[in-house]
């Protein structure tokens, strides 16, 4: 986890509990900042300080963070990083702000990026356990979690499609756009189509390989066509999407809506009449 | 007499050995322009399909040797050493250039600046080649006669 970091910005790390490390954000020179436990604070050699203490990354240092998490293979992640992201090899996501060059109308690279945001992935398992009670206790039914970013979608779609895969045994195609989701245990029964869109992943997912339920991460409008296709042809969709309430779902597709409330905190579950199961 | 013949033979034997390893370099040289022109072939296919991680790549096309050698060290993101091949300076420079270029770029900035230098590569495995078989011929035969020519003069 985070072997990519320069061994300046790796060694500030020891003092702080990388079970709690939600997110780094590293500025070429400015100060080094963490998420730690839901809170932002500056990190500095000794661990978190205030902002005149804390280590200011060079913009070699990013640069170098940047190369040594695509593995020092640009091209292996062009794609990603005309989305403005790319995965580290331990499901970090690390999002870059820099100068975007287009070609032919459309993204050819981030040139001089000169802000990382890295987001570390947790598995915390039976997190989902509540949600898992309230809406798919009687079968799988298509489900959708809502919360601003950072909040723990991702992790706990991870735990929800453990859990359906630990007490149904149902096939589950996991449709990991990122790459993030598949960063953990998802079960005996879950297939991985890894950064694939969702579009062709769940049609080229749903005819080869017959899935029951197809979990995916970050719904954006364009994805619902998808999403309707698939709940249509009766296989349940859990997803989750940036919105913070039920209403502002562009599509009612879902049986049932749980929105976050803060860091990993379940908020509302609402569901769609008829209630599923 | 027999210990003539043996001693001759001796003195012989060693002046090929001789040759056979002033001729070492440039069967270095050859070995090495062959695997790294296979090597660019290589990386430009994977370019074309698969375009698996720089590490992921070398990891595959593991084997014996210095060259085998010279990819773990690439794999491990160090300079490269290149004093067991026996290349001239500009041949170095430029090695060092190819090497520090793997994965830096996308998929087509990577083609154009390695299928730039599948022609050269070529000509330098050819030249390397060619030097090879000559020098090693030579280099067998002046061991050769320089061990006749001890004979006679010793025996």
């Amino acid at each position: 986890m985070l072997d990519f970091l320069p061994a300046r910005l790796y060694g500030a790390l020891r003092n702080v509990n990388l079970n709690l490390l939600y997110e780094m954000r590293i500025r070429a020179d400015k100060p080094l900042s963490v998420n730690v436990g839901g809170k932002f604070s500056f990190l500095g050699e000794r661990g978190m300080c205030e902002k005149a203490a804390a280590l200011c990354p060079t913009s070699a240092e990013v640069e170098q963070t940047l190369l040594a998490a695509c593995g020092f293979s640009l091209y292996s992640v062009e794609n990603q990083i005309r989305q403005g992201f790319v995965t580290a090899s331990s499901g970090e996501r690390i999002g870059l702000a820099g100068t975007v060059v287009y070609e032919g109308g459309a993204v050819h690279t981030i040139r001089d990026v000169t802000s990382l945001c890295v987001r570390i992935p947790h598995e915390i398992k039976g997190c989902a356990e509540e949600i898992y009670r309230n809406c798919l206790a009687d079968g799988a039914c298509s489900l959708i979690v809502l919360s601003p970013p950072g909040e723990g979608k991702t992790t706990i779609l991870r735990d929800l499609c453990r859990l359906l895969s630990l007490r149904t045994n149902l096939n589950i195609l996991v449709c990991d756009e990122r790459g993030e989701l598949a960063a953990g245990d998802l079960g005996g029964t879950a297939d991985v189509i890894r950064f694939s869109e969702k579009e062709n992943a769940f049609t080229a997912g749903i005819r080869a390989m017959r899935p029951d339920v197809i979990v995916t991460d970050e719904l954006l409008p364009k994805d619902y066509a998808a999403v309707r296709r698939a709940t249509e042809s009766g296989i349940a969709v859990i997803a989750s999407a940036h919105l913070k309430r039920s209403e502002d779902v562009p599509e009612k597709l879902f049986d049932c809506y749980v929105s976050l409330d803060g860091l990993g905190r379940i908020g509302t579950i609402s569901r769609r009449a008829p209630i599923c199961g | 007499m027999w210990l003539k013949f043996i001693l001759s033979g001796l003195i012989i034997a060693f002046c090929v050995a001789l040759g056979y390893f002033a001729a070492e370099k440039y069967r270095a040289r050859k070995k090495f322009f062959a695997e790294l022109s296979a090597l660019n072939e290589a990386y430009l296919s994977e370019l074309s399909y698969a375009k698996k991680p720089i590490d992921v790549f070398l990891e595959e096309r593991k084997g014996k040797g210095d060259f085998a050698k010279l990819l773990q060290t690439l794999q491990r993101h160090e300079a490269p050493s290149l004093k067991n091949f026996h290349l001239t300076k500009e041949e170095e420079a430029d090695c060092r250039e190819y090497f520090s270029m793997l994965g830096r770029g996308d998929s087509a900035s990577q083609r154009a600046f390695f299928s730039s230098k599948t022609s050269l590569l070529a000509e330098k495995k050819q030249a390397a080649e060619k030097e090879s078989r000559s020098r090693s011929a030579l280099y067998l035969k002046l061991g050769l006669l320089a061990g006749l020519a001890f004979v006679i003069l010793i025996v």
